[in-house]
């Protein structure tokens, strides 16, 4: 499949020039964050590291890394690099887990963040013929804005909608024409149902694309909404600390997601011992900006498992590309032997309901073996009178967990609300085996 | 007018059951008839009670997941052969039988796939077939 590309001469850059463009762009951000940045300047000290000195993509590995915790801590402006008169955006996260953290934009960082997201898009199908539909959030969230002056700047039509109101959605998606839909993966499976009910067949409306992002979801849910929908879907990633949506985004040929290596610089580690990983394997995304003015970030810690994927893509882009995140370092189990992550059981969820279900992984040791108990919680939806359909509707759950991760589990079946929660959040796992 | 039946989920732990018949019972809901499927984890506690709207309101507000079905309740002749006779009608017409049970004296409440036909054709046949608001009152 032939696709568009937004930026020719930086997607398909050669290797030698990109990794100029990480020199030259490493050298400025720490030297920018040195000069600015009284943690960074700390911890430079600290590791005896010189701005100034800088050689080496690999001197990167002498320098510390800066988590989530640290922007708590420096709650709310005190990583920025640029006084707030320089500011004209401030976006912040939920804050759900603690203090939220806040990120800044200069007037070029926005002009970069809507160059990366139009790159991404543009990948992804979208021209400036498309009409976009954009159920993301408005608001703190970096998605709804993010991809919306993306979408702009490629010249598309763009329906701010922002999230919820469902009926709304879908009215304005049949009589305005929309051709692609930014939404989460699950939002989407929702609306598709949506529809149906209402009598109206998804796959004759005039939509064509899918760009879903903002929470893990599985290559079964892609099928699905594509099947649904009659769209090609694809995956992005992003996340606030580095900039929001745009960070890499799949091509159509939904191979991996290519990286904006000439504006940051990804590393693979080891989540327990903080080493780089060999290009190829699986570990946890490290970024590093090389542009950003306002919030300059030196290998933050995504918490995000991926791999990097650094064979040339068909699509003829040249930027390396990882793949879908399979899940987060703070929440992966290893139950016998076996890497499990909540989000997996979460997308099998989701895909027999078609809604988000609370449930919980209770881990346990019994003798030498490790046991799988998964907890899901009864919904009216999934609620029958009948003893049989019940008993059925615990096998099928069963059965698709244990496909997708290749342990043998347990379910139990729960009254509603019944499964701890903190700040609305059910706790997803309980780890009772003795450490 | 058929009978209203409440199927109630509910956790097999110590207790549950004791919550839920003393939460209707506080709220001045009577228990006509029940039941309980159980499985090892969980049941379905099936509910036939006198004020059937009360009660659906109420145990909603407590997080309980509860799902209506309407029933059809007949006075099974009190002697030999009694409910086997009705269960011929019922399979002779080709009707299924979900589940049923007893409730109050030697009444069974029938969950059958077709309640209107199953009632009619047992009503025509002189077994007496008896409304949810009687059922609720006996």
């Amino acid at each position: 499949m032939k696709t568009k590309i937004w930026d020719r001469r930086r997607e398909c850059a050669g290797r030698e020039e990109i990794e100029e463009l990480q020199r030259q762009g490493l050298a400025n951000t720490l030297q920018w964050a040195y000069d600015r940045v009284p943690m960074y300047r700390r911890r430079m000290t600290k590791a005896g590291f010189d701005p100034a000195a800088f050689r080496s993509l690999d001197d990167l590995r002498r320098l510390p890394f800066t988590t989530k915790q640290d922007l708590r801590d420096n709650y709310p402006f005190g990583l920025f690099a640029v006084p707030k008169d320089k500011l004209v955006r401030i976006h912040s996260s939920s804050g759900t887990t603690g203090k939220p953290t806040v990120v800044g934009y200069t007037r070029r960082d926005l002009r970069t963040w809507s160059e990366l997201v139009a790159r991404m898009v543009t990948a992804a199908g979208v021209t400036r013929r498309d009409t976009i539909q954009i159920s993301f959030g408005y608001g703190l969230f970096t998605g709804g804005f993010g991809l919306h002056y993306g979408m702009e700047r490629v010249g598309a039509s763009v329906i701010p909608v922002s999230s919820g109101n469902t009926q709304r959605q879908l009215m304005i998606m049949q009589d305005f024409g929309t051709t692609a839909l930014v939404s989460t993966p699950s939002y989407a499976m929702y609306m598709a149902e949506s529809l149906t009910e209402m009598g109206v067949d998804p796959t004759q409306l005039k939509l064509r694309y899918g760009l879903f992002g903002s929470e893990p979801w599985s290559e079964e849910m892609r099928a699905e909404l594509e099947r649904k929908w009659n769209i090609t879907a694809t995956d992005n990633y992003g996340l606030s600390e580095i900039m929001g949506p745009g960070v890499s985004g799949e091509c159509l040929l939904k191979q991996g997601m290519h990286l904006a290596e000439d504006h940051f610089i990804f590393e693979i580690i080891d989540p327990k011992t903080g080493e780089r990983l060999p290009v190829g394997e699986e570990g946890e995304l490290v970024i590093t900006t090389l542009t950003k003015e306002a919030l300059p970030v030196i290998r933050y810690r995504t918490r995000d498992i991926t791999r990097i994927i650094p064979d040339p893509c068909p699509c003829g882009r040249t930027l390396h590309r990882m793949t879908r995140v399979i899940g987060r370092t703070d929440d992966m189990l290893i139950i016998r032997g076996v890497n499990v992550f909540p989000s997996q059981v979460e997308s099998v969820l989701l895909e027999i309901e078609g809604t988000e279900p609370h449930y919980q992984l209770v881990v346990d040791r019994q003798g030498q073996l490790d046991t799988l108990e998964v907890r899901v919680e009864v919904s009216d939806s999934i609620f029958f009178n009948e003893m049989k359909r019940m008993h059925e509707l615990g096998e099928t759950i069963r059965s698709r967990i244990e496909s997708v991760l290749g342990l043998n589990v347990k379910i139990k079946l729960v009254e509603p609300k019944s499964l701890a929660r903190s700040e609305g959040k059910a706790k997803r796992v309980l780890d009772l085996r003795k450490k | 007018m058929h009978t209203r039946e409440l199927s109630i989920f509910i956790e097999n732990k110590a207790g549950r059951l004791a919550a839920l018949t003393g939460l209707l019972g506080q709220a001045g809901i009577n228990i006509r008839g029940f039941s309980v499927a159980d499985m090892s984890d969980y049941g379905i506690v099936r509910l036939i009670v006198d004020k059937p709207d009360d009660a659906v309101a109420l145990l909603r507000g407590q997080d309980f997941i509860v799902r209506e079905s309407s029933l059809i309740c007949v006075r099974v002749p009190d002697q030999p052969g009694g409910l086997g006779s009705i269960l011929n009608m019922l399979s002779e017409a080709g009707i299924n039988v979900e589940y049923m049970y007893a409730i109050v004296d030697t009444l069974i409440v029938f969950n059958v796939e077709n309640p209107d036909q199953a009632a009619g054709l047992l009503r025509e046949s002189g077994v007496e077939v008896i409304s949810g608001p009687k059922v609720y009152s006996l």
